[in-house]
């Protein structure tokens, strides 16, 4: 079983493409004396893009570390200086990749000297980790905090697209806007780069067709059986765009992956020959592995067709109205709730089960999920058989592949063929 | 009986009714001002499966077991407040909120934050202004200015009173042991404040034999709320002399200021004066805690990290740093089971 999985896509195949050249032009750039900034997933990208300063997704790089089987090593690193190599790992291997030791072996050359690190504090570690950005690699950060409603919503997925305010709430919009215009002034402190309000508002509706072509491709795949394609090709067609929102690259991509898809769907193409079982993904991608997807097609016909990354781009980030940065705010204050939250991600997670057919779910588990009792009990209780596997999704070290493949064997021979 | 015993009862017994909670964020003087009483609860008893099984093996055990306790209907409580102390306390939130079972107390959760910020500030200030709301309807009395400041003005005592406390230990020879300390702390948090000040001044006029030190140490790291880990070290003739987590002296830490509006004045206590507040700033609490340990004359630091609360860890090379620039050793235990390990097995010899 190889490691990495087999792409049939142009659109996929594209998109790994631009993101290399993009990578390369980036390094040009910061040599030149660009700044870069390091940014978690749930940081508005949005705001750098319309300042124009170049930046880096701190867990797309940690999941381009893990697939060069480096993750492990900068893991170490981190050990060495004394921080804890067992916690968030996917938040922290690319601190310690920029510890490298042997140039030759860093992924894609290496991340270019890194100007800032910005972050959003929803778990215990996050400030933690960027503290440490400060301390080992003289970085500043800025942190945005997160806040925690008692109310939620119903049928959120529905509803965030138009009626944000309500459904994320005013206080926890009222201070992801003060805290976005401080953030702004940080940053035009620090490159000398300022906000171009007009820019950020095109970018915002780019990001919003981008989503729209999402939400469009999600519809058809789940619509659509035997699938086209599987979560091996899915996966880099909406999440590479995705760390490009609001580019017209970005949207293109988007477009162009509707348009193959189209086309896939139109020709009768199915991913499996033999298309036995559907099967969902709930959690993060294991990086270190995308071919073993493959192998249970091989063996049972069975093809994941869903992950959270196309049908979280399909519901979580469509924001319409309002100012800027308040639109802009009603897309992160929340995020993590959407897929992790309970109350906010089980139901969710049943509705686009149901809307896929799927016979049976594999949930990855990892330490930090904040959901995951809920969501398998949600699962189950809707009558779709549920694989927990406890395992981290960036940190391979102590991954059992032949433990994981039986243990997935029983459970299609067991539950969901039964 | 003395003061101290009458503590150590309250502590292992507390009263039944009243506002449980949970976290050191959980402003007191709100609750008090309304009328009721808080009472911090602890995670002591056994593990229960199904808690386990709904929060993790990622979330701390001491709030695992506080939902263990909840579901199990053994908390005699008539509400539950829960602070963001902790990504743990959060997703206790999160699973009571989810699970919404009759049984189970009515809850509300205060937002508290703790960045260095005016954002962060105002943000607070509103969630206060929400918890006056729903103390008021719990009590169905109004929160007034007037049993606000009266609320400050006695916590406030309690605090001056815990620092006096913390002197005992803090002597050359020690007056209490850590394990009484921890006892005699957490008792003024499941008490009214009145009560707890007349217990600690009475405490504070008794007489109290010295305490022969083998050596002296600083506990930093997760919170106990148990005795289990200070009984463990202190079995082979080591003493606590001081801590900086929320169930122990840190609760002495930030005066609300009396002159200033009420309600401003616990939401700036909270946000940046409190145990939690630099809790995760590492750098601010390295200094912090070398500082302290060095005031304490502590002969080492032991930085006890539980897996669930292991975050902390991250803080770990400024702690080594800041304390190394003092001449103080620290023992770091990280992935730490709930049990207490005995003293043996963090090689303090």
């Amino acid at each position: 079983m190889s490691a990495r999985g087999t792409k049939r896509l142009e659109s996929s195949t594209a998109a790994s493409r631009h993101q290399r050249e993009w990578f390369a032009d980036l390094q040009l750039r910061v040599a030149a004396g660009e700044p870069l900034a390091v940014v978690d997933a749930d940081v508005p990208h949005e705001l750098l893009r319309a300042m124009d300063i170049p930046y880096v997704v701190n867990q797309w790089w940690a999941s381009i570390c893990s697939a060069k089987q480096r993750a492990p090593h900068y893991l170490a690193l981190l050990r060495e200086r004394g921080y804890p190599d067992y916690i968030e790992q996917y938040s922290a291997i690319s601190l310690g990749s920029t510890l490298e030791d042997d140039p030759e072996q860093a992924p894609w050359g290496g991340l270019p000297d890194v100007t800032v690190f910005l972050t959003q504090v929803w778990t215990d570690a996050h400030l933690g980790i960027a503290q440490a950005w400060e301390r080992e690699r003289g970085v500043p950060y800025f942190a945005l905090e997160k806040g925690v409603e008692n109310g939620v919503p119903d049928r959120w997925w529905e509803r965030i697209p138009q009626d944000w305010e309500a459904v994320v709430g005013t206080a926890r919009l009222d201070l992801m806007s003060a805290e976005l215009e401080r953030l702004v002034a940080f940053l035009e402190d620090l490159t000398g780069k300022r906000l171009d309000e007009g820019r950020l508002v095109e970018i915002l509706e780019l990001a919003n067709e981008q989503q729209e072509w999402s939400r469009r491709t999600r519809d058809l795949l789940a619509a659509t059986s035997p699938a086209p394609l599987d979560i091996v090709d899915s996966i880099p067609a909406v999440m590479l765009p995705q760390w490009h929102r609001g580019t017209e690259w970005a949207r293109d991509a988007a477009r162009s992956f509707h348009e193959e898809v189209e086309g896939l769907v139109a020709d009768g193409s199915a991913v499996s020959e033999d298309e036995q079982l559907r099967l969902m993904w709930v959690g993060r991608g294991l990086w270190f592995n995308l071919g073993f997807y493959q192998h249970f097609q091989r063996e049972y016909g069975a093809v994941f067709v869903w992950s959270m990354y196309l049908a979280i781009a399909a519901d979580g980030y469509l924001r319409y109205g309002g100012p800027p940065l308040r639109a802009l705010s009603a897309r992160f204050a929340a995020f993590s709730d959407l897929i992790g939250m309970p109350g906010w991600a089980d139901p969710w997670y049943v509705k686009e089960a149901r809307s896929h057919r799927v016979d049976g779910v594999v949930h990855l588990v990892t330490p930090e999920s904040r959901s995951s009792y809920f969501v398998t009990q949600a699962l189950e209780d809707a009558g779709i058989p549920v694989l927990e596997i406890d395992a981290n999704n960036a940190d391979a070290r102590e991954w059992d592949e032949a433990a994981f493949v039986q243990s997935l064997s029983r459970f299609i021979e067991t539950r969901v063929r039964a | 009986m003395s003061a101290l015993e009458t503590l150590v009862a309250r502590y292992e017994a507390p009263v039944s009714g009243g506002v449980g909670y949970v976290g050191a964020d959980i402003p007191r003087e709100l609750v008090e001002a309304a009328g009721l009483v808080p009472i911090r609860l602890r995670g002591t008893g056994t593990a229960d499966p199904l808690a386990e099984s709904i929060l993790g093996s990622r979330v701390d055990p001491p709030t695992r077991r506080i939902l263990g306790a909840l579901l199990r209907g053994e908390l005699p409580i008539d509400f539950l407040l829960l602070a963001h102390d902790s990504d743990s306390s959060v997703r206790l939130h999160d699973a009571l909120r989810r699970l919404s079972q009759a049984d189970l107390p009515e809850l509300w959760f205060v937002d508290l934050l703790h960045l260095p910020t005016e954002t962060t500030a105002a943000y607070d200030l509103g969630r206060l202004r929400e918890l006056v709301a729903v103390l008021a309807r719990w009590s169905g009395q109004p929160v007034t200015d007037e049993s606000l400041r009266t609320a400050i003005r006695e916590a406030n005592r309690t605090r001056r009173l815990l620092a006096q406390l913390a002197e005992l230990r803090r002597d050359s020879s020690p007056r209490l042991s850590g394990t009484s300390a921890l006892a005699a702390i957490g008792a003024t948090t499941m008490l009214p404040a009145a009560e707890s000040n007349a217990l600690l001044e009475q405490l504070l006029a008794e007489s109290h034999p010295a305490v022969p030190a083998l050596r002296r140490l600083y506990v930093t790291g997760s919170s106990h709320d148990t005795l289990d880990l200070y009984r463990a070290i202190e079995s082979d003739g080591s003493v606590i002399v001081g801590e900086d987590h929320d169930w122990g002296e840190a609760l002495a830490d930030g005066l609300a200021d009396e002159r200033d509006d009420p309600l401003a004045a616990i939401a700036a206590r909270y946000r940046s004066g409190s145990a939690t507040a630099i809790r995760h700033e590492t750098a601010a609490r390295a200094e912090h805690v070398a500082r302290e340990a060095e005031a304490a004359r502590a002969d080492v630091v032991v930085s006890w990290i539980r897996t669930g609360d292991d975050a902390l860890g991250w803080g770990l090379p400024a702690l080594r740093r800041a304390l190394e620039a003092r001449g103080i050793r620290l023992v770091a235990a990280e992935q730490r089971g709930p049990g207490a390990e005995s003293a043996a097995e963090l090689a303090l010899a």
